[in-house]
Parts: structure tokens; C-alpha cells; sequence
């Protein structure tokens, strides 16, 4: 796998070379919308996809195709299979790239691109009600532990797994992961946050949300650039070179999005990881602004 | 050990931080015997909110605790139950649905998914007791049992016990590669249930010492299964008998359904019992019982000063001894003197000795007396001499049914010693002080000291040992202990503002609690600003408003606000209580629902119960669907109603967002 990654400070200095297909999700912010915008006018076809986690099923162009039906695949291998394609991870959840990046990858696809686009801020709470200023208003609602296919790892009491939390803004998506999920052992774990971070100060706000739980937990702190896929894919690659078998290893991407193409990446290769993800609905508005640009041009060659 | 590993041991305040072996941390709870755990030969279900130790229970049922390497002895009868804890993985257990995959193929999956654990963790169990200070059972004695008759089920499976448990290990990696693809990999063979039944009857019938025991299985958050899953483990409970028994334990409101496999749905009492852990716990109890927690959390802490026998709250025959007065007053006693509370007159010179409280009393008095248009000097009720009485006048002064020469008539006599309203029988010092003390710090930020000292930390845990760990916790974080032998004992300002803390952190987790955590959340943030806007009644006449029951208005509450409100008293966001007045005809339910008195720092309303405020369908509808303009209009209804001015932003920190919306909205207006 090569990945090579681009960074633009302005939208009007990317480029990004047109493709045979371009992948979007649903735009919720003034970012989501420029992404798309951009998206329309270098690619040949567009398509939508969206992922229902409570049917498995996968929405693309607003025809349903269940996961692991044989139509979805003949759908990537007919769209995807020698095309350049592009994939907005602006606007896409982390299990649409997921999915794309194990078909890519079986299929040893030499031409991704993928465009991330940073938000220019955050916005706090609507309802006037904060907590304190590092209260965001990021998810509508949480959908809850529904398994990602092809990365389910029956995690139980007593038996050693060694788990990597990449962390964000939303403190409770952690605790509630530890709350559901209490045969996990912290001991073996570890937390990532994002650092360098997007805009300087921001990070802080990832460590505050989270310190109460860090602190009781004592878990190891590591870091990787919140705009770095290869960091946390080498993390991730490092991490996984330790265990000790049978000890086995799972990931729960709550970071920011360049954090979750890492960990799709890493979990695209290692089919034997599992991952543990609350399927948030992305509240509208959620942030202003964009700021800097990226191009993570992949190939699985 | 130094102040921070103090606060580091305290932070653990959760079952999973301690361990699957609890015996060394566990207090037998005051409501033990009524369980007959030991004992039952039915069923038992278990229900409690989060962190009121229904998992530190199980915990210490299950044969990790009780065969622990920590215990010295152990009894002859402690094979004749062996607890099992099992706690279903929730993903794993929700990739058992749909899928394209027959309804009977995913119930023949998850009693599979049953016998795999469940077999291994009787393995487990075994081992336990082998390894521990127990004398009749011994490895020698496990690796000459025989297993060749589980054959039955599977061929495959070896006869010794080392490789019949490395078989069931293999056999959790078959599975969940199947789980992960369905499709493409060949579907293992799937064990029934009685998989486990005949594992036990093999093992009692070659080992003898174990020839009556009863394997418990205690079941953790039965909630996170599906629908189909509760009805397997419904059925399973319906049929529970010697030597297997399923027991449950969930939040309230959990039963998905209670239908079981076959015609007949589970039947409470009759197939099994429940147990409301919550309802268990009476306030003097749980004072006694969170001292005991602390105190042995201390001592193992080596930080505990004081005389403390650990014995006695590990022993289930002592549970009589610690229910004697004496020993009751002694914990809550030593309790108190490491969170000690302010009285009454301690408040009220606290008060006195700080410039702009003693300021804004003032103040109040003087605008009361505005309002009234009294001709009254302000000086005639400043009274340092009856500063209890003092705090409450603003509130009295504001009451049309009071005339302010008749409240500076009963000051007078209250000075003098004579019958007086402010004491004896009226008593409006007792009535109004705690409320009127409240409102007085509203504007500040400093935190009131009323939401400090033990018995007020025990109030507002209401059962939740975790909350009142929490604020222990933090607490202690405010203070430096630096040497070992230093007395612990923590400032009530401290506590005050720990308390904030500890409130604001609980609130900040709402937003997790399942898939409506931020729907709950706003609805609280809603409901305690509403108790807030009510504490900021000049008059005080209804104060202390923190609970409310539901009357009829034009909205006809639907089975979705209802299944809300279900939701908000599964996750202890509300306590519900039989109303404490008759159900009148407008009334909506028979019951109150009370804001879960932890977030009462954090709103700065009480945390006592006291009165209720009765709101109508309408409002209910607007606080869990109604947008911020439906909010806004029902703050301003009540605040009109209330004669509140909800411009003064400085004496209502928390409706500061109304101006900034009221600020968006003209901007808006302009724009356009």
C-alpha cells in the first residue's frame, strides 16, 4: 500500500485530477458543500452513498444494496474496477470508506484519491445551554453498537484484547464505549489524540472532553497528526507487531476523519481486527467555515 | 501514599476498574439478606440504575470473588452455588439479526454463542475453586474428569479438561469468523443450550463434592440484547431448575418483551422475582452503607484514621450488628467529620462575613420593600443579631399575604424572645431558609455551600454509590493531604464547589445514554433550567419545586413521550414516586417524577424532595420536542406567571441564553 498525502492551505490551490467516479455522502456543513461542489466538476459520475447501520444495508444513488449481497459487490467491481475514482471523506462516515477501501484494496486499485477538507470551526451548542465552551453540538444522535461486517471481534470477560481509541471532541462516546463494553481491560489499551492538531488549542479541547475517563483509567497516551492517515495506520501497524498471541486487537475510530481513513485503512489489510463504532448521525451545521485542504492519493499496488 | 494516589483509588468507581475478583473491595450491602441470591431456587432479577452496584453484586456472587486468591477461608457451602458472570458483547450479539439469515438460524447462533461461554466459564470455574484456599477440589482431581460423553454434541471434542477448554476457545474463533461473514464461510456446528446442562451434570456427577451444587448464571445488562435474545433467555428463565440458574440484571424498564420461545410469556413472581435494587436502600441505610464503601476504600488505601473493623462489612452474618444504632451514628458520624456540612447558623454567618452576599441581601430587601411601596426604613430588618431570620425577609417581604409591618412585628419578637412566626410552630426560618439561601448565591459564581457535607453527598447519590464516590472524589482532588497521617477532612467551600463538578460531569454524560443521549440531555438541560426559573421566585411561596407530576392540557401525550420518559427513568435522568397528593382529575399519571438530585448543583435548585411543580402535557411536549422558540415561550409563560424578570441576565447566570437568542433574533430582523 502507498499512500501519499497533499495538503492546501486554500480549496483554489488544490488540484486534484478529474476522475471516472466520485464518492460522496450527505453534506451537513458549509465544508460538505464546498466538497461537493468541487466534486461535480472533476468527476465523470457521481454517486451518493450512505450506510444504514440498523439494516446492513448500503444506500448508493438511492438504490439499497444489502452489505454482503452479491449486488453491491458487482456494483464496486463494475463502478471501481480500473477507474480513478475519488472519495469525499469530507461528507462520507467512516464505514462508507471503510467499505470502499476493502474492495479497493482486494481488487489492488492503484488510482484513489481521497479529499478531506477541514472545518474552519466548530460551533457550540444551539440550544444556548453550554456545558462549558468545550460543549460542541457535533452528533445528532448515536445509533449504537450496530457491527461493522468483516471486523466484528466477539470481545468477553477475562480474555486479554488490545484495544486503540482515537479520540475527539465528544468525551461521552468514549465513556459510553467503556460503559457498554466493560470486559474491555484499559490496562491493554491505548489513546490517541490528534497532535499537531487542525487549528492550534484544538487538541486541548479533544484532552478536556476526555481527561476524567483518562484519568481513572490510566490508559497509555499516544499521539498522531489529526491530519495523518499513515501515522495512525503505522501506529496501528505497530501496535498490532506487539500482541501477544492469542491477544487480539480492536480499534474504535471517535477521532477526526483523517484518524478514521487510518484506521479503515488498517482494517481494510488486517481482516483479523476488530472495530467498535457508535454509528453517530452527524448533527447539520455542525461546523463552519473550512479550512485546509488535503489529497490522500492511495494506491494498493 | 500520597495525596494523589488517594484520589487516584478514589476515581475507581466503576465494577469493571476493580476486576472480575471483588473480594477485596466489596461491602456486603444492608439489603443482602432480603435477596436470598445463596439461596433462591427460582430465578432473580436484578434491576438498578447505573451505578447503583448491580455489577460489583454479580461480581462478588460469581466464582472469581468467592474462590478469590485473597480469601484466607473459605466455607464448606460455598460449592453449593458457583456464580457465573456473563455479560453479552452488544456488537456481536446485534450482528445475530437480519442479514438475509433465517430467524431459526440466529436463534440456533446465539445458544451457541451461550454454550461456547457458558461452557468455558464452568471450566473457569472450576478452576477456581481448585486454585483456591477451598480443600475439596484440586487440579489433580479436575484433570482426571472425563468429558467423553460430550461427544454427543460434537465428535471433535476431546475428553481431558485442558483440551476440552482449548476446544471451546477454538470454537469462539469458528464462530465469530461466521459471524464476520455469513455468506461465505461454512456455518459451524451450532450447541444447543443443554449443552451446558449436560457439562454440569458431567462434572457433579465425578466430582462429589460438587454433587449438589447449583451453577447461578447471572446475567449483565440484559437490556443490550434484542428482542428474539431476550425471548431465548426468557425461555431459559421460565425453565430454570437445580443445578442451572439464569438470573437477570438490567435497568429498569429493560424487558424488550416478555414472551419466551413457547406459548407461554415469563411471568413475574411465579417464574421468577424481582428485586429493585434502588427501592431496597433507605436513606439511613445508604449513609451507613457509602461510609462503609468509603472507609474501606480508605483502608486498603492505608489512609483511613480511624477505627474500622473490615471484617464485619465483608461478613454477611454481621449484616444485624452494623444495623445497631450505635454503630449506625458512629459511621455517619466519622463520615461527617471528613465532609462536614454547614449548619444552619454556620451558613448564615458565612453569609454575614462576606461582603457582597451580605451586599446583595441588602438589596433584596430594599427592592422588596420597593415593591411592596412600604414606607418602611430597610435598616429596621437588617438584624445581625437574627441573621437566620435576615435571609429569609427578602422572600417574605415580596408575599402580598404578608404585610411588611407584620414581618418586622415578628422580627421584633423574635428578638425579644417572644412567640414568633419566624420560629415556633409557623416557622419560616426552617420553611425558607434552606431556598432562600440558594437564591442568594444564584448570581455568584462561587458554588452554595449547601450541596456540601456527607448527609447532603448521600442525598443527592440517592443509592448511586458511583455519584457519591464522585464527589468524594472530588472533593478530596480540592484539598492536599500531603503526609499519610494527615487527617482527612475537606472544607465545605470545597465540597460545594466539588459538587458542581462532580454535578456537571454526570450531566456531560447524558449525552451517552443510548441512542436518545442527546435528546435526554437537552431535555434535562430543559427541565432543570425550569426547577432553576422556579427557585427565582422573589416570594419563595412554593420553593424547593424539583420534582413534577403531569396534568392535562390540549396535547394528548403519545406512546413516544411516554417510551421518553420510560428511557429518562431507565438511565436515572428522573426517580418516579406515587404521587404524595391524591390523583386529581386533570392529573395525567398517578405518579411524580423527580430530576435525579445529582444535577441539582449544577442547575443551583435543591436536592431535596419537597414540593412539586405541576406541569401540563403541553409543557411536557415542549420540553422533550418543542424547538428553542417553543422553550423560550414556555420560560417566559412561567416566568410571568412567577413575576420573574428575565431580563436581569446577572441574577439568572443560566437564562443568559435568552438575551443572546433574543439578541439573533433582531439581528435576524434587521438583516431581512
Amino acid at each position: 500500500m502507498h499512500l501519499r498525502m497533499r495538503r492546501f492551505d486554500k480549496i483554489e490551490a488544490m488540484v486534484l485530477p478529474h476522475c471516472d467516479l466520485s464518492i460522496r455522502g450527505e453534506d451537513v456543513d458549509v465544508r460538505g458543500k464546498t466538497a461537493s461542489e468541487h466534486m461535480n466538476g472533476i468527476s465523470s459520475k457521481q454517486c451518493k452513498m450512505i450506510y444504514s447501520p440498523a439494516t446492513f444495508r448500503m444506500l448508493i444513488n438511492d438504490v439499497e444494496f444489502e452489505l454482503e449481497g452479491d449486488k453491491l459487490e458487482s456494483f464496486f467491481d463494475c463502478e471501481m474496477t480500473n477507474k480513478t475514482i475519488l472519495l469525499d471523506a469530507t461528507t462520507l462516515g467512516f464505514v462508507e470508506i471503510l467499505y470502499c477501501l476493502r474492495f479497493l484494496s482486494a481488487k489492488r486499485h492503484n488510482s484513489t484519491n481521497i479529499l478531506y477538507i477541514e472545518p474552519g470551526q466548530y460551533l457550540p451548542h444551539s440550544s444556548g445551554n453550554v456545558l462549558d465552551r468545550r460543549d460542541f453540538q457535533l452528533s445528532e444522535e448515536f445509533t449504537g453498537f450496530s457491527p461493522i461486517l468483516g471486523s466484528v471481534l466477539m470481545l468477553r470477560e477475562g480474555v486479554d484484547a488490545c484495544g486503540v481509541f482515537f479520540l475527539g471532541y465528544e468525551g461521552q462516546r468514549l465513556d459510553q464505549v467503556l460503559e457498554t463494553f466493560q470486559m474491555i481491560n484499559t490496562k491493554s489499551c491505548f489513546v490517541v489524540f490528534g497532535v499537531p492538531e487542525y487549528s492550534p488549542g484544538w487538541t486541548m479541547n479533544a484532552f478536556a472532553n476526555n481527561i476524567r475517563i483518562l484519568k481513572e483509567r490510566r490508559t497509555s497516551v499516544q499521539y498522531c497528526a489529526a491530519d495523518n492517515p499513515r501515522s495512525v495506520f503505522e501506529k496501528l501497524e505497530k501496535i498490532y507487531q506487539t500482541l501477544h498471541p492469542p491477544q487480539r486487537m480492536f480499534v474504535v475510530p471517535l477521532g477526526t476523519k483523517p484518524h478514521g481513513i487510518g484506521v479503515a485503512l488498517f482494517a481494510a489489510l488486517r481482516k483479523d481486527v476488530g472495530i467498535i463504532y457508535d454509528h453517530p448521525t452527524r448533527h447539520k451545521g455542525r461546523t463552519d467555515d473550512i479550512g485546509k485542504c488535503h489529497v490522500y492519493q492511495l494506491s494498493f499496488t | 501514599m500520597n495525596n494523589q494516589s488517594l484520589i487516584e483509588i478514589l476515581s475507581k468507581n466503576r465494577a469493571e476498574e476493580l476486576g472480575y475478583d471483588v473480594w477485596e473491595h466489596f461491602v456486603i450491602p444492608p439489603f443482602y439478606d432480603r435477596l436470598d441470591l445463596q439461596t433462591a431456587k427460582k430465578p432473580r432479577v436484578i434491576l438498578g440504575g447505573r451505578g447503583c452496584g448491580k455489577t460489583m453484586l454479580l461480581r462478588y456472587l460469581s466464582h472469581q470473588s468467592v474462590f478469590s486468591q485473597n480469601r484466607r477461608t473459605i466455607p464448606r457451602d460455598a460449592v453449593s452455588r458457583i456464580g457465573l458472570y456473563w455479560r453479552t458483547d452488544t456488537q456481536f450479539g446485534n450482528a445475530m439479526t437480519g442479514r438475509g439469515i433465517p430467524d431459526d438460524t440466529w436463534q440456533a447462533a446465539f445458544n451457541h454463542y451461550a454454550a461456547i461461554i457458558l461452557g468455558i466459564e464452568i471450566i473457569r470455574s472450576l478452576k477456581s475453586v481448585a486454585a483456591s484456599t477451598f480443600e475439596c477440589l484440586t487440579q489433580d482431581r479436575l484433570d482426571k474428569l472425563d468429558f467423553e460423553r460430550m461427544k454427543v454434541f460434537d465428535s471433535k471434542l476431546p475428553a481431558r479438561l485442558s483440551e476440552f477448554h482449548q476446544a471451546l476457545e477454538n470454537r469462539v474463533w469458528e464462530f465469530e469468523t461466521w459471524i464476520n461473514d455469513v455468506r461465505k464461510v461454512e456455518q459451524p456446528r451450532l450447541l444447543p443450550e443443554s449443552f451446558i446442562k449436560a457439562l454440569i451434570s458431567i462434572v457433579t456427577d465425578q466430582i462429589p463434592c460438587l454433587k449438589t451444587t447449583v451453577f447461578s448464571v447471572y446475567i449483565d445488562e440484559y437490556e443490550n440484547l434484542c428482542n428474539y435474545q431476550q425471548k431465548i433467555v426468557n425461555t431459559w428463565l421460565k425453565h430454570s431448575e437445580p443445578p442451572l440458574i439464569y438470573n437477570l440484571a438490567m435497568k429498569r424498564h429493560s424487558f424488550k418483551t416478555m414472551e419466551t420461545l413457547g406459548s407461554e410469556s415469563l411471568n413475574n413472581v411465579h417464574d421468577f422475582r424481582q428485586y429493585d435494587l434502588d427501592s431496597f436502600t433507605g436513606e439511613a441505610e445508604f449513609e451507613v452503607f457509602a461510609a462503609e464503601i468509603l472507609f474501606l476504600i480508605l483502608s486498603n488505601a492505608k489512609r483511613l484514621n480511624i477505627e474500622f473493623d473490615i471484617e464485619k462489612i465483608k461478613d454477611p452474618a454481621s449484616l444485624s450488628s452494623r444495623k445497631e444504632s450505635s454503630y449506625m451514628k458512629n459511621m455517619v458520624q466519622q463520615a461527617n467529620e471528613m465532609f462536614p456540612g454547614l449548619s444552619q447558623t454556620e451558613l448564615a454567618d458565612y453569609i454575614f462575613k462576606q461582603q457582597p452576599l451580605l451586599n446583595k441581601l441588602q438589596n433584596n430587601i430594599e427592592i422588596a420593600l420597593k415593591t411592596r411601596n412600604s414606607s418602611i426604613s430597610p435598616s429596621v430588618f437588617f438584624r445581625p443579631s437574627a441573621k437566620k431570620a435576615m435571609i429569609i425577609i427578602p422572600a417574605l417581604l415580596h408575599r402580598k399575604s404578608l404585610q411588611p409591618a407584620e414581618v418586622q412585628r415578628e422580627l421584633d419578637a423574635l428578638e425579644a424572645n417572644a412567640d414568633n412566626k419566624f420560629s415556633g410552630s409557623t416557622n419560616w426560618i426552617h420553611n425558607n431558609f434552606f431556598a432562600s439561601v440558594i437564591q442568594l448565591f444564584t448570581p455568584f459564581s462561587r458554588t452554595c455551600p449547601v450541596y456540601s457535607g456527607f448527609e447532603a453527598f448521600c442525598i443527592m447519590s440517592r443509592g448511586n454509590i458511583r455519584h457519591f464516590l464522585e464527589l468524594c472524589y472530588e472533593s478530596l482532588s480540592k484539598t492536599e493531604h500531603s503526609s499519610e497521617n494527615a487527617v482527612l477532612k475537606v472544607d465545605p467551600l470545597e465540597q460545594a464547589e466539588a459538587s458542581k463538578q462532580a454535578s456537571t460531569t454526570f450531566l456531560r454524560e447524558i449525552r451517552g445514554f443510548g441512542q436518545k443521549g442527546p435528546q435526554l440531555l437537552m431535555f434535562t438541560y430543559r427541565l432543570g433550567n425550569l426547577f432553576a426559573l422556579a427557585h427565582a421566585r422573589k416570594t419563595l411561596s412554593e420553593n424547593e419545586q424539583n420534582h413534577f407530576a403531569i396534568i392535562k392540557g390540549r396535547y394528548q401525550l403519545t406512546s413516544s413521550d411516554e417510551d421518553f420518559i420510560k428511557e429518562a427513568l431507565k438511565w436515572s435522568i428522573l426517580f418516579e414516586n406515587e404521587s404524595t397528593k391524591d390523583k386529581s382529575d386533570y392529573q395525567v399519571h398517578g405518579n411524580e417524577y423527580m430530576l435525579n438530585p445529582i444535577y441539582a448543583p449544577y442547575f443551583g435548585i435543591s436536592y431535596r424532595r419537597k414540593r412539586r411543580l405541576e406541569l401540563s402535557s403541553d409543557d411536557i411536549f415542549c420540553l422533550i420536542k418543542g424547538d428553542l422558540n417553543e422553550y423560550t415561550k414556555l420560560l417566559k409563560t412561567y416566568s410571568s406567571k412567577w413575576d420573574i424578570d428575565l431580563s436581569d441576565q446577572s441574577d439568572l447566570p443560566l437564562f443568559q441564553f435568552l438575551e443572546k437568542e433574543a439578541r439573533n433574533a433582531s439581528q435576524n430582523e434587521t438583516v431581512r
